[in-house]
């Protein structure tokens, strides 16, 4: 967000096929993106591809994009273009990698936590909390999710963006929104407390159903 | 059971109260809630320190710049134009299949079941073929699968297809009928990909040359047909051609073979009934992403 960088204006150069203009947008998102990505995939590399492959789709497309003129909601309304268009590059590999349905948090699961079996690669549970760390757990823990639930968490509690932003990315209803994260961070609580990662063990005494 | 209910429904709310996107008088009621349910509490500070955990994660710095190269976009462009030629060569091949299917298919019908009273029309012939010929130009530039007359591909209007053939008792109805498949083959295709209705018609345009240098009716009806599978709204055509064909088609065969023709027919319509089920898949699966 430096001082010289004028959203409007590049995305006004860049849909006249300024590449230079583009690429300044590019160097601005491709952090937060790559991080969208990073969450989604829970892999590096296929993170990268996804990146890449998400800002060419949105160079050629950004004839398409309706902004808005002003600063603010034109700035909102990019990232927001820009994050759906990734989460679709995220989707198409998703369903690429995928053999059969992502395991629920409602499938019995013990220290060898089936729930990490969604891909044949990534620590066992067990590993995790013997490493106990927080940022494995948690991304088993999103890799656990369906993937509209666990975009919609990336999106609002890793990213920040705001319901009617995640709404644009994800082109739905608020509602939608408000009942993806609802379930989604209840989920991820509970696949916290069922592995003792993470929450003070004053709140690891369970709480009741569920 | 009132309390339940309460409990359970306000629970719901904790996650949307910890982004305070709860209207003032919820935000009340779950507060009062909050304030006499240990419950509910807890949950509530499990849920916000998840929320805080996945907070806190450190973002990962971008491992390079993906600044876009020019040759990027070449490169790029042409792996990401592969799938559709693949797409292309199916549908070409599928095109020239259905083409060939239709025409000995009709040839079929025409040959078994002609008792018909349509009276010839051979005057009106060649301007029936080169209005065909306009539509099919028509019909490649509209791409517009949906606005077509006929309903949406089917597994019930392919097996009438096989029904109707296999009767055979009038000309019009089979006729008619493998243009519907048609036109719900290349429907279901062209909503998905452009550029692979484009070329549907050209491997029928090659076809009929063939047809058409031994007996003579199929030309004018294949391309009949395939004006019509390409989504055009040949309606006013398809029932015509029939008519205009059949008598012709009578005159020059002697009705020979009528057995295995009627066989030829029926695992000809299967093979069309399946060309047209891989297509419609094939489109299925490639329309499923979130658009």
């Amino acid at each position: 967000m430096g001082a010289d960088f004028d959203e409007p204006e590049l995305i006004a150069l860049s849909r006249r096929g300024d590449l230079a203009a583009f690429n300044l947008l590019v160097e601005h998102y491709q952090r937060p993106l790559y991080n969208l990505c990073l969450r989604m995939l829970a892999s590096p590399e296929a993170a990268e591809d996804a990146t890449q492959e998400a800002f060419i789709a949105a160079y050629r497309a950004i004839g398409r994009f309706r902004g808005g003129g002003e600063r603010g909601g034109g700035a909102a309304g990019f990232r927001a273009w820009l994050f759906r268009i990734g989460a679709n590059a995220c989707y198409d590999e998703l369903r690429r990698r995928r053999a059969r349905p992502a395991a629920s948090l409602d499938e019995p699961r013990g220290p060898s936590g089936r729930v990490t079996d969604i891909e044949n690669r990534g620590p066992a549970l067990a590993e995790i909390a013997e490493t106990a760390e927080l940022g494995r757990a948690l991304q088993e823990a999103l890799r656990a999710l369906p993937s509209d639930q666990r975009l919609a968490i990336v999106l609002c509690d890793v990213q920040g963006l705001d319901y009617s932003e995640i709404a644009q990315v994800m082109g739905v209803s608020l509602g939608t929104v408000k009942s993806r994260i609802n379930r989604g961070r209840s989920r991820l609580r509970a696949f916290l407390l069922a592995h003792g990662e993470l929450l003070p063990s004053r709140l690891r005494q369970t709480s009741g159903d569920r | 059971m009132h309390w339940l209910n309460k409990h359970a429904r306000l629970r719901h709310k904790l996650s949307p109260y910890i982004d305070d996107q709860l209207t003032a008088s919820e935000t009340a009621a779950l507060e009062a809630h909050l304030a006499s349910c240990d419950a509910c509490r807890r949950r509530l500070d499990e849920l916000r320190a998840t929320v805080s955990a996945l907070h806190e994660q450190p973002q990962a710095e971008a491992p390079r710049s993906f600044a876009i190269t020019p040759g990027m976009l070449e490169r790029k462009s042409a792996a990401a134009a592969r799938p559709l030629p693949a797409l292309g060569l199916g549908m070409r091949l599928a095109g020239a299949s259905v083409a060939l299917a239709l025409s000995i298919v009709v040839v079929g019908d025409l040959t078994l079941g002609d008792n018909g009273g349509a009276s010839p029309q051979a005057g009106s012939q060649p301007a029936e073929e080169s209005r065909a010929v306009e539509m099919f130009s028509d019909a490649e530039t509209s791409k517009s699968s949906e606005s077509g007359a006929y309903p949406p591909p089917s597994g019930n209007a392919d097996s009438s297809t096989t029904q109707s053939n296999a009767g055979a008792a009038a000309p019009c109805p089979p006729a008619a009928a493998p243009a519907a498949t048609g036109g719900g083959a290349a429907g279901g295709a062209g909503t998905t990909a452009g550029r692979g209705v484009g070329e549907t018609p050209a491997p029928s345009a090659t076809q009929q040359p063939a047809p058409s240098s031994t007996p003579s009716p199929e030309s004018p009806n294949v391309a009949a047909i395939c004006g019509n599978a390409s989504g055009g709204a040949a309606v006013p055509i398809a029932p015509q051609t029939p008519e205009n064909a059949a008598p012709r088609a009578t005159a020059d065969n002697d009705g020979g073979g009528i057995s295995t023709l009627r066989i030829a027919e029926i695992a000809l319509a299967g093979v069309l009934v399946a060309i047209v089920a891989a297509i419609v898949l094939e489109a299925a699966m490639r329309r499923r992403r979130i658009a």
